[in-house]
């Protein structure tokens, strides 16, 4: 392990002990089990890893390796049982997860795909796990990009691919929605970081009915600030089961239509 | 028997079938996808696919694959 890697691994780790490692500055003692936003301590907890074939036609098949523990609390997250009750996951052992990356590799994974919840709320775990795993493995980190500015430096160098999923286009629908009044402001500066070090995909879901305010807002910053970017608009919303602010329909035909031509009109770089 | 929506718990899955027909597997893991994979397999449906993280589930819809990607 290079000195590098073990200072950023100790620098994350020392962050846990007065958690400031997203914008919620929680300045909790994770490391001492004190519960912050994330509800999280200093362990990794991964409850899913699996060889997805349907990501981005670019990363697929993917292995995805799923992180309990989220700062974010989208109405419409549908792995929300995971991040409500992160500790009911168990720490996740580091030899067992490199296994499966070979495991996964050896079926034909074309890269490691960090997810969650959000993977950077478990900052020290994932630098951990980067820190074993070879040079020749692909590393996809699949963020909401809401987080402090310390873990973009700390992930410089370790990060190929920047899945970055830039949910809402304003800040009321970031609070009733995410509950994150600064989210949008706060993923649009990460997003252009790791523009700088990592290759960069950025998704955005369709949200029906959020096309003025969300979907718009989102295609006009791609366009003036990151016009070359890659975007994967994604269609397959699921309405959650008791919705107070997210839409309660799926998305139609029309609606998905309509984005993606409002995307090309602005000569965005639609991917699938 | 409670008459709210049922919330998802650890280590459940879920799975809505809408009044179109299609099929929607909500966050699918590899069990599910193969299910899924097997429904297309006989005809069943002509798309199975999911996508990661927070924000996003999968289907296995009865319309094509270009109707949502």
């Amino acid at each position: 392990m290079s000195s590098e890697v073990e200072n950023a691994i100790e620098f994350a780790s020392r962050h846990l002990r007065e958690c400031r490692l997203c914008p919620r500055d929680c300045r909790v003692n994770r490391a001492a089990g004190e519960l912050g936003y994330c509800r999280l301590d200093d362990k990794t907890r991964c409850f899913r890893e699996m060889l997805h074939p349907a990501e981005e036609a670019e990363l697929s098949p993917s292995h995805q390796v799923y992180f309990a523990g989220c700062n974010l609390r989208c109405e419409f997250c549908t792995v929300a049982e995971w991040n409500d009750q992160p500790l009911a996951v168990g720490e996740t052992d580091l030899d067992w997860l490199l296994g499966r990356i070979e495991h996964r590799r050896r079926q034909g994974a074309r890269n490691v795909n960090l997810l969650g919840g959000e993977p950077t709320v478990s900052l020290p775990g994932v630098l951990r796990l980067l820190s074993h795993v070879g040079s020749e493995t692909r590393i996809v980190l699949n963020s909401n990009m809401y987080y402090d500015i310390c873990v973009d430096a700390l992930l410089r160098g370790h990060i190929d691919i920047c899945l970055a999923d830039l949910k809402c286009g304003n800040q009321r629908c970031a609070k009733a929605m995410l509950d994150a009044s600064d989210y949008v402001d706060v993923a649009r500066r990460n997003i252009r970081l790791a523009g700088e070090h990592s290759r960069l995909i950025v998704r955005h879901l369709i949200l029906p009915g959020h096309a003025d305010c969300c979907l718009r807002p989102t295609l006009r910053w791609l366009a003036a600030e990151m016009p070359g970017v890659k975007l994967s608009l994604r269609t397959n919303y699921v309405p959650p089961a008791k919705a107070t602010a997210a839409p309660r329909a799926y998305a139609t035909d029309g609606d998905i239509s309509a984005a993606m031509n409002e995307a090309r009109d602005l000569g965005l770089r639609l991917i699938i | 028997m409670s008459t709210g929506p049922h919330i998802r718990r650890q280590g459940e899955f879920e799975l809505r079938v809408l009044k179109d027909g299609r099929l929607v597997m909500v966050a699918p893991d590899e069990t599910l996808l193969e299910i899924a994979k097997a429904f297309d397999d006989i005809g069943a449906v002509s798309e199975a696919h999911r996508e990661g993280q927070h924000a996003e589930a999968g289907r296995a819809e009865r319309r094509p694959a270009s109707d949502h990607r």
